[in-house]
């Protein structure tokens, strides 16, 4: 219980997907100008996520490696993930109409979202199930906290008087590197 | 009145001439199309009449039949010939329209060179009456509105140029255009900000950076080349998922490769080789250039987007290593450059954090606000060479 606390919080704090492994970067920058979207977008993401690695992982220990095409396993992942968005699309409109309203928008812009791919990768290099659950759902709550704090901050850039060549983007990653030196701080912490 | 002749005079008569276009030639061939099925329709409507026609006997049936299939072929020849002289019509005037164009061309530089001397003349002509007259206002004033005018002549000039070849030419796109378009106008990194990714990620040394950008820059080639030859036969309601396949597919053959030939580079990118797959700018320009244009300019296009995608690489990794370590070193990942170490800055006033995530974002944040203030400084210095209204000028001295 006490690793999978470590490599939960690893995960999400100490070695952030956003800050640190530099994934998700087009979503972070563009969906964070408000915290309701960063908000559905954060679910979205974590949620496929997870849903892609539970089924990524068997499809990668039972199928690629008995064959030995491991090699297949960026073609086989993305295929996986693009079908399974397509599903989950398909879905949650018929199922839970609710669902689909916060996700509908952001579930199609996340088959090319670098993270679930690197995800899935990732575990496949693991071999303990258990680390993977980890790590997984690590991984997606600190893109959650990410996404949510830097939208805040960013609602307050808006009315700040940034210098007009700093304005939009330029200022938006000075502050993420602001964040980046805040997170290496945890470091230590595991 | 004067200006208003010399405009009537330098107006070339437009020689109009009955132009056979693409869409000409895609009618002719519907037309066609639909007159054999017409005939093949005819054909069998009365090979069944006449089957069906107890009173006659199977000889004479048969030569119906025949005769019948012979008319149907005569017609079937006759159509295509016709289509083929339609193809020929095609040809010629696309030719002409070549010729055309070299005489618009030809045309639009007389022009040009007359409007010039005409400025000229007319400068020469405000001098002497300078001279004459010793009245500088009215000597700055009448250069000015000449000047003015000169201009203003060129740019009527172009456009009738551009107007004329955009009828001839309607797909002109030369092969400068679509490789500087990728460098400057559409930079991966720094104006569309698809490619943000890799150019956070990989640019703590030049090294890995030009690692990235070249590698990079291979598989937009071929995924476009690929993507611009299945143009017409890919089902436009599955693209997308082809389109991925092929860049998943080109992806893998390049990251197998890597691994045999640069094992120190592909350790040093780690996931993000696999990641190119997911890219937004690949899948971008196949989307958005490669299947709407022909495998040549596909290929050129990729090229740009790729040089685009290294330049910006390799402007991040140079600032970040130079600040971050004070060093370039070279040959460390790309074995088969010699081994150098360059030593700029000393060590102890390099600032470390450079190197670190926290650093890259911030060379990024940095480089996007110096283009963006690059940007708005340009307008300014356009703004110092255009001449100033003397007219204006008096008034704000007063």
């Amino acid at each position: 219980m006490i690793n999978f606390l470590k490599l939960f919080i690893d995960a999400a704090f100490s070695s952030n997907i956003v800050l640190m492994g530099f994934l998700g970067i087009c979503s972070f920058l563009g969906v964070s100008t408000k915290t309701k979207n960063a908000f559905g977008m954060s679910m979205a993401v974590m949620f496929v996520l997870t849903v892609s690695v539970f089924i990524t992982y068997p499809v990668f220990v039972f199928i690629l490696q008995p064959l030995g095409i491991t090699y297949m396993q960026t073609i086989v992942f993305i295929l996986v993930i693009a079908s399974l968005v397509q599903l989950l699309e398909m879905f949650t409109k018929r199922f839970s109409p609710t669902l689909y309203k916060g996700l509908g928008v952001y579930l199609a812009l996340i088959a090319t979202n670098c993270l679930i791919l690197n995800g899935t990768i990732d575990a496949s290099k693991n071999t303990n199930f258990g680390s993977v659950v980890a790590i997984t759902l690590g991984t997606g709550f600190g893109y959650f906290i990410v996404m949510m704090m830097f939208s805040a901050i960013r609602e307050k850039l808006d009315k700040a008087k940034t210098p007009k060549a700093f304005k939009g983007i330029p200022i938006a990653l000075i502050c993420t590197s602001i964040m980046a030196l805040a997170f290496a701080g945890l470091r230590g912490i595991v | 009145m004067q200006e208003k002749e010399i405009l009537n005079n330098t107006t070339p008569e437009v020689k109009e001439r009955k132009r056979f276009t693409k869409q000409d030639l895609e009618k002719a061939e519907l037309n066609q199309k639909a007159r054999i099925q017409r005939s093949v329709d005819l054909m069998n409507r009365k090979i069944e009449k006449t089957n069906q026609d107890e009173t006659l006997s199977a000889e004479d049936k048969q030569k119906v039949i025949v005769a019948a299939k012979e008319a149907q072929k005569e017609t079937v020849k006759k159509a295509n010939l016709e289509y083929k002289e339609k193809v020929k019509e095609y040809k010629l005037s696309l030719k002409q329209d070549k010729v055309d164009l070299k005489e618009a061309k030809k045309e639009r530089k007389n022009n040009l060179k007359n409007l010039k001397d005409e400025y000229k003349n007319e400068l020469e002509n405000n001098k002497q009456e300078y001279n004459q007259t010793n009245n500088k206002f009215d000597y700055q004033v009448k250069n000015y509105d000449s000047h003015v005018l000169y201009q203003q002549k060129v740019k009527e000039e172009n456009n009738k140029f551009i107007e004329k070849r955009n009828l001839l030419q309607p797909d002109y796109d030369p092969i400068s255009k679509i490789i500087t378009k990728g460098i400057i106008k559409e930079n991966p990194v720094f104006i569309t900000l698809l490619g943000l990714c890799p150019a956070l990620a990989v640019t703590n040394s030049v090294e890995k950076a030009i690692g990235m950008g070249l590698l990079f820059l291979i598989i937009v080639m071929i995924t476009n080349i690929i993507v611009s030859l299945i143009r017409k036969v890919t089902p436009n309601s599955v693209r997308i998922p082809i389109f991925i396949i092929i860049i998943a597919t080109t992806v893998t053959a390049m990251e197998l490769l890597m691994k045999a030939y640069l094992p120190a580079l592909s350790s040093s990118l780690g996931n993000f080789i696999a990641l190119i797959t997911v890219n937004c700018i690949v899948l971008g320009r196949a989307e958005a250039y490669a299947s709407k244009n022909n495998p040549f300019k596909s290929l050129l296009d990729g090229l740009g987007i790729g040089l685009g995608f290294t330049l910006a690489l390799l402007l991040v990794g140079f600032s970040r290593e130079l600040i971050g370590s004070g060093q370039l070193v070279f040959g460390e990942v790309l074995t088969f450059l010699p081994k150098a170490k360059l030593t700029i800055i000393p060590e102890k006033i390099a600032i470390n954090t450079f190197l670190l995530p926290a650093g890259s974002f911030l060379v990024i944040g940095l480089l996007l606000a110096l283009f963006n203030y690059i940007k708005s400084k340009k307008e300014n210095i356009s703004n110092l060479f255009t001449k100033k209204d003397p007219r204006l000028t008096q008034k704000e001295d007063k």
